[in-house]
C-alpha cells in the first residue's frame, strides 16, 4: 500500500470510514435515481413548455446533480485512496476541486428556479383542483431500502477489506 | 469407453466449429457464467483479498444495476428479464475479478462498469462464453489426439 488502509481524517477508524463511505455512496445512488426518474418526466412533458410542475421537477434534478457532482468525486477518492499512486490520488484531488466549482451551477439553478417559482408552485399545490391520491405511498419506499441496504454492504465491504488487508 | 471418448471427441469439434453460439439462449449464458464463477470460487481459501473485492465487486454491479433499472414493475416479464441481466452482470464481475485477481478499487470500477453496461452485458458474456469453450474443447482435443505416439 502507497499509503495507510484509510485518509488520516479517519483516524485509523474503519467504522469511520465506513459510515462516510456509506452516507457518501447513498447520497448520489439516490439522487441518480430520482434525478433519472424527473429528467425522464421533463423530456416526456417538453412539448408543455415551462410551468410549475416543471419547474419544480427541474429544481429537484438539479439538487439531484449537485450531490452527485460533490459525492461521486469523494467517493472515488475515499476507494482509491489506499491503493492509488501519489500522482493519481492528486489528480482525483484535482478532479474533486474542479467539481465544486462545477457544482456552483446547478446549486444556483436550484435556489433561483425555487425563488421565482415558489408563489406558483404553492398556489397550484394549494388550488382546490389539486387531487391528492391518499392510498399507500410507502410501498414506493421499497426500492431506497433495497439500494440503501446493498450501500450499507457495499461500504461494510470496502471498510473490512481495507482494515484487514 | 472407446465410444464415449469418440462420442466427446465429436462433441468438442462440434463445440469448435459450430455456429450455434450465435443463439445461445440466456439462461444457457446464466448457467455457464455460474459453473465458471462457481469453479472458480471453489478453489479459493478466503483471505481478505480475495473476497473483499468480490463482494465490492458485486454489490457495486447491484447497486447500478439498482438505481438504472427503468422498467415499471407491474410488467412482470420485463422484470424477470432485468433480473436474469443484474445476475448475469454479478456473475461476469465475480468472474472477471476472480480471473484477474483485482484490487477493491479496480473490482469496484469493473463492476460499476459491467453493471451500467445493462443488457449490452448479454454480448460480452456470449462471446466470452463462446471463448472459453472453444478454448476447453481444442485443448481436449489436443490432449486426447490418438495420433499422438504414446497417447
Amino acid at each position: 500500500m502507497p499509503h495507510g488502509p484509510f485518509p488520516a481524517s479517519f483516524d485509523g477508524s474503519p467504522l469511520l470510514f465506513g459510515w462516510a463511505l456509506f452516507s457518501l455512496i447513498l447520497m448520489p445512488s439516490l439522487a441518480l435515481m430520482i434525478g433519472g426518474y424527473l429528467g425522464r418526466d421533463l423530456w416526456k412533458d417538453r412539448r408543455r413548455g415551462v410551468d410549475a410542475v416543471s419547474a419544480l421537477r427541474s429544481l429537484v434534478a438539479a439538487v439531484c446533480t449537485a450531490v452527485v457532482l460533490r459525492c461521486v468525486p469523494e467517493v472515488i477518492y475515499m476507494i482509491a485512496y489506499a491503493e492509488a499512486s501519489q500522482p493519481t490520488i492528486a489528480s482525483i484531488l484535482t478532479v474533486k476541486r474542479v467539481c465544486d466549482i462545477l457544482s456552483l451551477g446547478p446549486v444556483i439553478f436550484w435556489m433561483g428556479t425555487f425563488w421565482l417559482w415558489y408563489p406558483d408552485i404553492v398556489l397550484k399545490l394549494r388550488s382546490p383542483v389539486a387531487l391528492v391520491w391518499a392510498d399507500n405511498r410507502w410501498p414506493r419506499l421499497g426500492r431506497f431500502a433495497g439500494v440503501s441496504f446493498l450501500c450499507a454492504a457495499f461500504a461494510a465491504s470496502v471498510a473490512l477489506g481495507r482494515a484487514f488487508s | 469407453m472407446r465410444g464415449l471418448c469418440r462420442i466427446s471427441r465429436a462433441w468438442a469439434r462440434f463445440l469448435l466449429n459450430t455456429v450455434v453460439f450465435d443463439r445461445i439462449s440466456l439462461s444457457g449464458l446464466v448457467l455457464t457464467s455460474a459453473g465458471t464463477a462457481g469453479l472458480a470460487t471453489a478453489q479459493t481459501t478466503t483471505p481478505y483479498e480475495v473476497w473483499a473485492p468480490l463482494m465490492c465487486g458485486c454489490l457495486a454491479a447491484l447497486i447500478v444495476r439498482g438505481i438504472s433499472i427503468t422498467t415499471p414493475s407491474k410488467k412482470k416479464r420485463y422484470m424477470v428479464f432485468e433480473i436474469l441481466v443484474t445476475l448475469l452482470s454479478v456473475l461476469l464481475t465475480g468472474t472477471v475479478i476472480y480471473d484477474r485477481q483485482y484490487t477493491i478499487m479496480y473490482a469496484t470500477f469493473t463492476g460499476m462498469g459491467i453493471g451500467a453496461l445493462g443488457v449490452g452485458v448479454i454480448g460480452m458474456a456470449r462471446s466470452w462464453a463462446k471463448t472459453m469453450l472453444q478454448n476447453l474443447a481444442r485443448s481436449y482435443l489436443a490432449a486426447s489426439d490418438p495420433k499422438k505416439p504414446g497417447t
